[in-house]
């Protein structure tokens, strides 16, 4: 249903033109059920049988009339229940009378909209206000209800003379089905329980100059599409934030930022996606705040910042080709026992003090005892070539069969370290003193 | 003591069947040709032309719906249809109206609807399926 509607009370369908959601009531008898143009169910409830075209000089609005004596309702069919507005133009351009009406939901009476009687030529709102003809369009008064059901009447009581209706107009006081999010310079909140956007294809996120936001418990976004901040921010905070995006889309915040806070707050993307913050940030922060990807993406702040903080914030990338390269801005890691983990071809392990240069390479060991063990090992080889053993990456042997270790070379090297420390400390003292 | 259903309620019930069958005919009819005179107009996007038209689609199948579930009331239509057979009628009479217009309640949604003339193009297939129901005067 394409709310809103208006229905114009006349006679003739010609008699003057309606309005883009305005459709022409002919009464002459019940005419309940009626889909207008619009496509919405509409009509009188009761047979109407007095029907005039009045003024089409006045607004169209104005222009006709329908009157009666006994007690006759007009239903519009709601899309569902829910809050709407309602406008009333009760008079006659020609004829003072009755304007005795009620809105109903189903059968409950949610408000008096007019009472008494009005004088020809003027007509009564939705809030009983006495207006003229000229006054009226621009004037006129809508009052707010809340139905509970997904029928709204406007009731023209009984009364002596006649009960007269130039026009009736309903219209959703919330959002409708296919209403493009699109706050331009301005905002989009959306709080509490449960919040969600959810949109089906082809439709986009965009603040463009203002904000979206999204709190509360359990916020979700759900698209195919891309989530695009422009030069703006998409903010969504709260218990177990979530984004889901289909394949092939991006989070890009473009000159801005993406914000993921709160209680586990979470990214996940399968293939072929990347989280590039490019000029601005990505935060991802809060208890247990993670980033999970499979194989084939890059974490690239690129000039911005890549930073993940928080309790037990988790960087884990999948085996063969990980990359973490912050390029021209960097890549931070705080918190409690922040961990990166990576499988596979990526990043080389922590140095051992001693490289031993053997027949089968390089052999890094942590202990004398293995250096000895390994040229035991080398002595005993068919060809035995020589060994050399480094410190540090400083050559402390002679390659020979029987490789001696220079003792003195390893305890010289570490006096000298431990020399520099105390040069160090002791112009430390100088200075602040 | 709840008001036992009588023939009175019958009755009331076949004049409901008239009054919607009639009222979606009429309605069809005069809606496409509103659609129509707008999109030849263009005084209105055509993708709210297309809201209208789906929203209305959706009304009509509701509409028609009402008469199916009468149909699948194993106690009232076959009273409806008994009374209903006493002035001559049959239950091919409410099929034959039916038919068509659930043919157009069915297309009209999926429908192409994009362009102006996509929409004129829909409107002169309901307006040529579908004829003006019989009227003492002129509508």
């Amino acid at each position: 249903m394409a709310y809103p509607q208006g229905i114009n009370f006349r006679s003739t369908l010609g008699y003057v033109t309606d309005g883009a959601n305005e459709n022409f009531e002919a009464a002459g008898g019940v005419t309940y059920p009626r889909t207008t143009a619009q496509g919405n169910t509409v009509g009188w409830e009761q047979s109407v049988g007095n029907t005039r075209d009045r003024n089409s000089a006045l607004d169209r609005r104005l222009a006709g009339v329908h009157f009666f004596n006994t007690q006759t309702d007009f239903r519009f069919d709601l899309p569902s229940a829910g809050s709407y507005s309602v406008r009333l133009a009760a008079g006659d351009a020609s004829n003072g009378n009755d304007t005795v009406w009620s809105l109903l939901d189903t059968t409950t009476v949610l408000q008096s909209l007019a009472t008494g009687t009005s004088t020809a030529g003027n007509f009564k709102d939705a809030t009983d206000t006495l207006l003229s003809a000229a006054a009226w369009p621009g004037s006129n008064t809508a009052v707010t209800k809340t139905f509970s059901t997904t029928i709204c009447r406007f009731r023209g009581a009984t009364v002596g003379v006649a009960n007269q209706i130039a026009h009736a107009y309903v219209e959703s006081a919330g959002g409708a089905s296919n209403t493009a999010i699109n706050p331009g310079v301005g905002s989009v909140a959306i709080t509490g329980h449960v919040p969600t956007v959810a949109q089906t294809a082809n439709q986009s996120l965009t603040p463009s100059a203002g904000s979206i936001g999204i709190t509360g418990y359990a916020p979700t976004i759900s698209q195919p599409q891309s989530i695009t901040a422009g030069g703006g921010t998409i903010s969504i905070t709260g218990y177990a934030p979530t984004i889901t995006q289909g394949i092939t889309t991006s989070i890009v915040p473009g000159v801005g930022a993406l914000a993921i806070t709160g209680y586990a707050p979470s990214i996940a993307q399968s293939a072929n996606q990347f989280v590039a913050p490019g000029v601005g940030a990505l935060t991802l922060s809060g208890y247990a705040p993670t980033l999970a990807q499979t194989a084939n993406q890059a974490i690239l702040p690129g000039a911005g910042v890549l930073v993940v903080t928080g309790y037990a914030p988790t960087v884990t990338q999948a085996s063969s080709s990980p990359n973490l390269t912050p390029g021209a801005g960097q890549l931070t890691i705080t918190g409690y026992e922040p961990t990166v983990t990576q499988s596979g071809g990526a990043g080389r392990p922590k140095r051992k003090p001693f490289q031993v240069e053997t027949s089968r390479g390089v052999l890094e060991v942590d202990t004398l005892d293995e250096v000895a063990d390994i040229v035991r090992a080398e002595k005993r080889r068919p060809k035995a070539a020589p060994v050399e053993v480094k410190l540090g990456g400083i050559k402390v042997s002679t390659p020979s069969l029987k490789p001696q270790i220079d003792y003195k070379a390893i305890e010289a090297r570490m006096r000298a370290e431990v020399q520099a420390e105390m040069d160090d400390e002791e112009e430390l003292l100088m200075m602040l003193l | 003591m709840a008001i036992p259903v009588t023939q009175l309620h019958i009755l009331r019930m076949l004049l409901q069947a008239d009054q919607n069958l009639s009222g979606l005919q009429g309605d069809m009819r005069s809606n496409a040709l509103t659609w129509r005179a707008v999109a030849v107009a263009q005084s209105q996007p055509a993708a709210t032309l297309a809201l209208w038209m789906n929203d209305a689609a959706v009304q009509y199948q509701a509409r028609l719906g009402w008469i199916s579930t009468a149909q699948a009331d194993a106690v009232i239509w076959p009273k409806l249809s008994a009374l209903w057979a006493l002035m001559g009628g049959t239950a091919a009479d409410f099929n034959n109206v039916t038919t068509p217009l659930k043919a157009v309640a069915d297309q009209l949604g999926p429908a192409a609807k994009t362009t102006y003339a996509q929409i004129i193009g829909v409107c002169d297939q309901i307006t040529t399926a579908i004829n003006a129901p019989l009227s003492l005067w002129p509508e």
